[in-house]
């Protein structure tokens, strides 16, 4: 997969999230009646930021666990910091109250949660079609 | 598939011909699965130099701008480099895992999944290796998926 694919995998499961972290706070947390036609761009942009921040993983080499774990940290305070700041800027919740941002930080973590178990998900199920192909390699190797 | 064996006088070559229509996968991996059969490679350990199989070698990592090829217990120093070793393993059971290793497939146990798009891999020796995001496709297309 290129580096532009991965970045459109991601997007598109970042957007799949926000879309519906957004729809349960208008609902749930949030209830509003009418929403602005300007969600619709703010959600993409959004998204778009949070994609961009994968790009702290490096591409071309190879990461050690601790690298992994910090960059994974980083990864998830700049969502925070984005979502929240960007939120606040479109008025996506009153920063003032705490029960809005406590609302906001909880969405963000299930959708940041919900991606990497998706992912994991999606990785268990391509490693067992891998060991199946693997087991049949074996076994036609040792009828050659 | 057929087979013909045919005897051959004394003193002439031995000679494999291959007669088909098209050369497909299959046959390809024949031919390169009996040149690689002949083509030991040469690795040095403590300055000495030694011949070993293909088929022995567990994988080749770069380490330090030095490429080393590990067997089951034992480590050497092979003088070719990566991307040589890669051309050279090209269409047979070695796949590149990530840009400093080399894997053969034929030691692989087994694969599992690791973060970040990653694999993780098990060797029949018990050692643990990674596949990059960046080489997986290719290694799936190896194993014909």
């Amino acid at each position: 997969m290129s580096r532009i694919r991965f970045m459109l995998h991601v997007f598109s499961m970042v957007l799949t999230g926000v879309v519906i972290a957004v729809a349960v706070f208008i609902t749930v947390i949030n209830p509003t009646d009418t929403v602005t036609s300007a969600l619709f761009w703010q959600m993409p942009l959004v998204s778009a930021a949070c994609t961009l921040i994968s790009l702290i993983y490096p591409w071309g080499r190879e990461m050690g666990k601790t690298e992994l774990i910090i960059k994974t940290v980083i990864h998830y305070i700049l969502v925070n910091v984005i979502v929240l700041g960007s939120g606040a800027l479109f008025y996506w919740y009153n920063p003032s109250q705490f029960r809005n941002i406590a609302a906001m930080v909880l969405a963000i973590a299930v959708v940041f949660g919900g991606i990497n178990a998706f992912s994991w998900k999606r990785a268990s199920s391509d490693a067992a079609r891998l060991n199946e192909k693997l087991e049949e390699y074996h076994k036609k190797q040792e009828q050659d | 598939m057929k087979i013909t064996i045919q005897d051959r006088p004394e003193g002439e070559e031995d000679e494999i011909i291959v007669r088909c229509r098209h050369l497909n996968d299959r046959m390809l991996q024949m031919i390169y699965a009996l040149k690689e059969g002949q083509e030991k490679i040469t690795v040095c350990r403590d300055g000495r130099f030694f011949q070993v199989h293909p088929k022995d070698i567990y994988y080749f990592e770069t380490v330090d701008n030095k490429v080393f090829a590990y067997l089951d217990k034992d480590v050497y120093e092979c003088r070719l480099k990566l991307y040589e070793l890669e051309r050279r393993f090209a269409e047979t059971d070695f796949f590149r895992a990530t840009k400093s290793t080399i894997i053969n497939l034929s030691k692989v146990k087994n694969f599992s999944p690791a973060f970040n798009g990653r694999f993780e891999l098990l060797l029949k020796n018990g050692e643990k290796l990674i596949v990059s995001r960046q080489y997986v496709p290719d290694l799936k297309g190896k194993l014909g998926l």
